[in-house]
Order: C-alpha cells, then structure tokens, then sequence
C-alpha cells in the first residue's frame, strides 16, 4: 500500500467559521464514507480564502499563495494500492461535481505528533 | 551454419513482430521497466550472436522470451542489492510464474504454455505507456519505446527532439510510474472505455505524426505510419470485441491507403479534389470498407468509425465531384453527437455547402464564428473565405483570407493546430486535414528551431531562387534554364555590399542553376559584364547552401526578394510553400519584390481559385518580351496572360527590355532582367 495526499482545489472552502451543519453535508458524508472504508489516514479542512496569508522572502501579504480561480480547501492522506485505486477514490470527491477538483500526489514522507494524553 | 542474412531478417521480424510480446512477459519477472527493457535488448543481441551456428529457433519469440526472462533471474540473484532497491511495478494479481530451466531453443514449447497462461501481458504494457497520469508526448514516447522497441534516438529524431531531451521524457515518465505507483495492469471494466480512449489518441496521433512528417529522412515517416498500424493490429488481436479500435484501424486504412497520392512528384501537398484516385491502395480501401460495414451494423458507431466512414465516403466517389455529400453530412451529424467539438461543426461545413449551397454553409460558419472558440482557428476564416468567394463577395473573402493569414504566425494557433490534428481534424474536410498537417509542420519546425539572433542594424533578406534546370516546353522537350544571373548578382551585390545579410531558400533545399545563356557577354552587357557576374556568383557561397522553402519561416527576414529566369515557371509557380510564404509577406506589410518570370511564383498563393494578390498593381516579363525571345510560342502558358487571368492583378508594362518597376503597398515588381537592379537599389532604401 502507498500513501497518497489529495489537495482538494475549489472556488473557496466551503469551510467558513460559520458554515451550517447543512452547507457541510456533502463534505461531512464523503469523510464519513472514506472513514468508513478505512482507506484515510488523516483529513483537514480549511477555511476560506479569506483567511490565508501568504509569506515571501519580501513580504507578508494576504490572500493565498497562488493568484488563481481555485485555492487549496482542504486535503486528506489515503492509502491505496496503486495510482488507479487512489484516482478511483479521489475522483468521488464531491468537489469534482461542483466545478473544482483535485490533485493525487504520491506522499515522500509524513509527520504527525502523536495527540498527547 | 544459417545464413547471416537469413538471421538477421529473422531477428528484425522478431523484433518488429515480438518485441512488446518478450519484453512484456519479462517485466513479470523484473517488475521493473528498465530492467527488462535492458534483458530483452540483450536477448535480440544474443540472438544475433547465437542464431547463426545453432539455427534460428522454430519459435523465435519463445527463444527470446526465455533468454530475457533468464538474464533478468540472473541479474536478480546476482545482486540482491539491485533485488532490495528494484522500484516495484505493481503487479496486481498473481505472481509471475518462473521460467522453466534448460537449454533456450529447447524451451519452446514452455514458453508456449506460458504465453497461453498470460495472453494478455502486452495490454498492461501498453495501457501502462498510455496512462492518463503521464503527458500525452510521454506516453507517445513510452509506447514507441516500451510497446514498439524503437530506439531512443529514433524516436527523438521522429519528433525533432534532440536525444538526451528524449531520453530525459522517458526516463522521467518511468520514474513517474514507478513512485506514482501507477499499476502495470489492465483497468477495470468500468475504467476501460476511457482508459482505451487515451491509448486510441497515442496510436492517433503517432499515426497523423508520421503521416504528415514534415522532413528528415523520410524512412522516419513511414516508420511512425507502419509502428501505428502495427499497435492498431495488436489492439485488434488483443481486444476484438472493441468497435473503436476496429474503427480506428479502418479509419488508418483509408488515410494511409491515399499516401502514395498526396504530394506531387515534388513534394507538394495535394488537396483531396486534386490527387491520382486510381493509385489509391484499393486493397486497403476494401479492408476497411468490410470493417466499416461490419462497425456501423454492430450497433451505434463510435467517432472513429464514423471518421472512417466519412474518408471511405470520400475515397469510394470515383471523382470529387461525385462524392456522395447528403451521406457525408448525414454521418457528420452523427459524428458530432459521439463528438461534439467546433472543429468537426466546422469540417461539416464543408459537405453542407456541396449539398445546401455555399450560404447554409455560411450560416453555420459564421454561426460557429460567434460561438468564439474557434476564432483563433485559422482554418475556421480560410472556410468562410472560400464560401464567401463562392457566393462573389470577393471582399469579405479577402478579408476572410487576411483574417486566417494574420492568424498563421500565431503560436497559440500553432498549438490549437497541434490538437486537431492530434484529434483527427476530419480527413473530411476537403484537404482541411492536410492543412491543419501544415500547421502541425510548423509547429514542431518552431520547437526544434529556436529563435534567430537579432543582428543590430543589419537586415535578413531572404532569395527565393528557382531550384529547376529546365522548363518543360508545349512540345514536351525540357528548355534548360535555371535562375537569371543579373536577377540574382545585381541586388545580392546592393545588398551585402550594404553590410545587409542575403540568406538563399529553393523548393527541397536543391542548388540553383544558374540559366547559361545569361551569363553570355550579349546578355550580360559585355564581357566584363558577363565576368563580374560569374565572379558575384562565385562569390555568393550562399547559392550553395540554400535552406528548404518548406523550412522557412517569413517572420524570421526583413525582406524577400524573387530573381526570375525561366526557372520559376517550372517550380515556383507550383510550389505551396512559396504560396505560403508569398502570402504571409503580403500580409504582413515587409517588403516583397518579385522580378521577370519569377512573378510566376504568385500563381501559387491561390487557395480555391482565389489569392490575395488579386487587384494588386504588378509588372512581370511580358508577353512581348517573351516573344522577343522566341518562347513565346514554345512555351506551355505566358506568364503575364496568367497573372491576369488567373491571379486577377492590375498589369502594366514599361518599354520591351527597359527597367521598369510598380510598388503597390508592400508588393514590388520589376518587369525584366535591367529592372532587377532598380528593385535592389529600392530594398535598400527601403530597409535603411
């Protein structure tokens, strides 16, 4: 099995401070869904563009990193057997039907601290 | 002892034949692509090594098969490093079986058993080459490499890539595969139909590729056209259920079956209406005919098949115009629902304007015009030009004209070009096809040329000289002729001596001949007159290094000058390159002289009878000077009665053999020998 990150990429994150449980169905049931299957590892959402600051060698500014119709809204870790199974899952992202996609990248290497106590 | 000759006829055909079949079931071994890529290469060297004294083998694929397979164990266990580190492939199902031991030759029947086990070894392969996650030239270049067993300087010179670029794209691609993980494995059946799609595009395209080669040795060309029929009859063996493979096979066919016919005997491209129906491959047009049949009776036809069907539509009319056009519209209407793209609407124009008339045709192009996304597409303006010059608004055509020309030089147009005809870009479209080739031609010209040098303050001229010997006369007899040493000495010597660069292109790349009879003393003012001509052309290295007309690029020089002779009215008249080239000079304001015969090249630049020399104010040899000289009556046409009636120009004349020069806009032409001095001296004037 190999790892693979998958960077969700939308007009903006449908993750707002404020979102109603019902703006974050279709989201909640994929995660749900991929739990279920056992196939992810770990899954963040982000907030909106909003809030994204960008850092360069000269300057701190707002907004995110690349000037462009979509922004990173979130992405999650998955393991699968190989590329095919990995774009099988990717691809039932909800975010594909709504105008976005998404990106399959193989993982190098991973850190996640241990949750203390 | 086998002959030698005898041995290597039969490793070639096993390599052509076998090659994707050994190396295939080798990687089941290896798991790696590079590993087995190099066992299987060793493999065709030992059977050229071994076949000659113990025989070429009864199954010489087998032979191969368990030669790779054991170098590939052997370098295994010889180094369990290169074991521990191997990136694996992944290999879904089912471990490879070993190989059995023994003798290679003695193996055949094992080898047998065993390619019955895994029948279908080379469809990973080849879906593994044409996996979506890899660039589509990546997966052009893996399969020719992997699935053909072409060799990597092969493959770079077939694309005008340099080596080490193309070796780098398929190194990078494996790479890919092997982190990616992308798997060496037949997809899924809900997967296969657009996984099958991908690898349909690669073969596609390798085969428009090496259809329409633009140069180099034209071995490489047919190379591309026969490894892409070669895949299509693999995929036909390997999935004989498919209708779209059994349909892109019947649409090569029928493309390919027109090969010998689609240039002239000099090279040039050949519109549909114009080429030899008789020397068609009629074998070929009959095999696909009973593919095609048998397609569109299986049930609802793909887009190949109904491409095939549309080029069989046009091949089976005994001529142009007999072509069953209702029937081409009809199978264009269905082609566009499997396919719903602008370029098709816009071929389908084509037929519509031979069944509705020239403005129902109009009324879909111009509707496809305000749709927008094709107004980048120069073919889409071309169209419209010639159905608007059909209707006899030869203003609006002209315009058209200048609208597809403005748009030639641009390279988001070139690249747009490049996906038509990747995308088939309809051989139905009445020579639409082999024009989009044109732009797929200079598109892969400007990726290998690179950009020219900017010299300060020096202009480029560029000479399009005559590359023929002789003019064939009424009588059938040949005239030796060539180009007019003064045309060319007089202003090559104005120019350079300037400190202006002249560079010198003839159709094919051929040396210029220079016409004798201008180099006598009574016609060269002399003989020191004669003597300083011969000693300007000796001079000219240049004449001797002359670049292909097909090659160059209009944008690159400041200027472009013609010299005459009776040359040009043998070769230049006729030549599509200089048409092209002609008409983008016009186009785009830099200066453009012609003199004596060589206006004859503007015959060229007529594209459906129409060019957009038309209405110009020009001057060439007339036809008293020709009759001056004898010819007039010899000689097949006259060049100035041609301009005329076929070009459309506004003539005028100076007195016979006096300089004489008219400047319309751009266009600068000179009447005769003498005149060509005057064009030099106004060139230099006019590049400051």
């Amino acid at each position: 099995m190999a790892q693979y990150a998958i960077l969700i990429y939308a007009h903006d994150s449908a993750h707002a401070l404020d979102a109603t449980a019902e703006e974050l169905e279709t989201c909640d049931d994929h995660s749900d869904e991929l739990a279920a299957s056992e196939s992810m590892l770990a899954a963040y959402a982000l907030t909106p563009r909003d809030m994204a600051t960008s850092v360069r060698a000269d300057a701190v500014t707002d907004g995110p990193f690349l000037d462009s119709k979509e922004v990173v809204a979130g992405f999650y870790v998955i393991e699968a057997p190989d590329l095919d199974a990995a774009l099988a899952i990717a691809r039932r992202n909800p975010v594909v039907r709504d105008g976005g996609g998404v990106e399959v990248r193989p993982v190098h290497s991973s850190y996640l601290k241990s949750a203390a106590s | 002892m086998t002959d030698p000759a005898e041995v290597e006829a039969a490793a070639a055909d096993a390599h052509r034949r076998e090659w994707a079949a050994v190396l295939a079931a080798t990687v089941r071994v290896t798991r790696d692509l590079d590993l087995a890529e190099e066992c299987v290469q060793d493999a065709y060297a030992d059977a050229l090594r071994r076949w000659p004294t113990a025989g070429v083998p009864g199954n010489p694929a087998a032979w191969l098969t368990i030669t790779a397979r054991r170098r590939a164990i052997d370098a295994i266990r010889r180094d369990a490093a290169l074991r521990a580190r191997l990136p694996l492939l992944v290999v879904p199902e089912g471990e490879p079986a070993e190989p059995a031991e023994g003798q290679p030759g003695a193996d055949d029947e094992a080898a047998d058993r065993l390619s019955e086990a895994v029948p279908d070894e080379r469809l990973r392969l080849i879906f593994i080459c044409c996996h979506p996650a890899l660039a589509q030239e990546a997966q052009v270049a893996l399969t020719l490499r992997l699935v053909c067993g072409m060799s990597v300087p092969d493959i770079a010179r077939a694309f005008l890539v340099s080596e080490p670029t193309m070796a780098a794209r398929i190194t990078r691609a494996k790479k890919k595969i092997s982190v990616a993980r992308i798997p060496y494995a037949i997809p899924r059946a809900a997967e296969l139909g657009d996984r099958l799609t991908g690898v349909l595009a690669v073969v596609h395209l390798l085969f428009t590729a090496g259809h329409t080669a633009p140069s180099g040795p034209s071995l490489v060309r047919a190379d591309l056209v026969e490894q892409a029929m070669h895949l299509t009859r693999m995929l036909r063996e390997l999935m004989p259920g498919s209708a779209d493979v059994r349909g892109l096979h019947a649409l090569l066919l029928v493309t390919d079956a027109r090969r010998a016919t689609r240039t002239d005997a000099d090279g040039r491209l050949l519109r549909l209406s114009e080429q030899d129906r008789s020397r068609w491959d009629s074998a070929a047009l009959a095999e696909a005919d009973a593919v095609i049949v048998g397609c569109l009776r299986a049930g609802p036809p793909g887009r190949y098949v109904l491409q095939a069907a549309i080029a069989a539509l046009y091949a089976e009319a005994p001529a142009y115009d007999q072509t069953d056009w209702a029937q081409i519209v009809l199978l264009y209407d269905r082609l566009l629902v499997v396919w719903p793209s602008p370029v098709v609407a816009l071929n389908r124009a084509v037929p519509l304007a031979m069944v509705d008339g020239p403005q129902a045709a109009l009324a879909e192009v111009e509707r496809l015009d305000a749709d927008g996304r094709l107004s980048g597409y120069q073919y889409l303006h071309a169209i419209r030009a010639d159905l608007l010059a059909r209707l006899g608004r030869a203003d609006e055509a002209a315009d058209a004209y200048r609208r597809a020309l403005a748009l030639t030089s641009n390279d988001a147009e070139r690249a747009f070009l490049l996906g038509a005809a990747a995308a088939g870009g309809s051989e139905g479209a009445d020579g639409a096809a082999d024009d989009a080739c044109l732009g797929w031609k200079q598109l892969r010209r400007n990726l290998s040329g690179g950009h020219r040098g900017v010299l300060f303050g020096m202009a480029k001229v560029l000479f399009v000289v005559t590359g023929a010997t002789y003019l064939v006369l009424k009588d059938g007899t040949r005239y030796a002729t060539g180009y007019w040493a003064e045309e060319f000495a007089n202003p090559y010597k104005e120019l350079t001596d300037a400190g202006h660069e002249v560079v010198v292109a003839t159709p094919g790349g051929v040396t210029p001949n220079v016409d004798m009879m201008s180099l006598r003393p009574s016609m060269a003012g002399g003989e020191q007159g004669a003597l300083d001509l011969e000693a300007i052309i000796r001079s000219a290295e240049v004449l001797r290094r002359p670049l292909k007309l097909s090659d160059v690029r209009p944008e690159d020089y400041d200027a472009i000058y013609l010299p005459g002779g009776h040359g040009p009215m043998q070769d230049l008249a006729f030549d599509a390159d200089v048409g092209r080239l002609l008409t983008a000079q016009l186009a785009s304001g830099r200066p453009l002289a012609i003199v004596c015969h060589a206006p004859a090249a503007i015959l060229s630049t007529r594209i459906g009878g129409v060019s957009p020399f038309k209405g110009y104010r020009v001057t060439c040899f007339t036809n008293d000077e020709e009759e001056a000289v004898g010819l007039a009556s010899k000689t097949q046409w006259l060049l100035e009665t041609e301009l005329k009636e076929k070009v459309g120009v506004q003539f005028s004349r100076g007195a016979l053999w006096e300089p004489f020069m008219v400047e319309d806009r751009n266009l600068i032409t000179g009447q005769n020998p003498h005149s060509a001095a005057v064009l030099g001296e106004r060139l230099l004037k006019i590049l400051g």
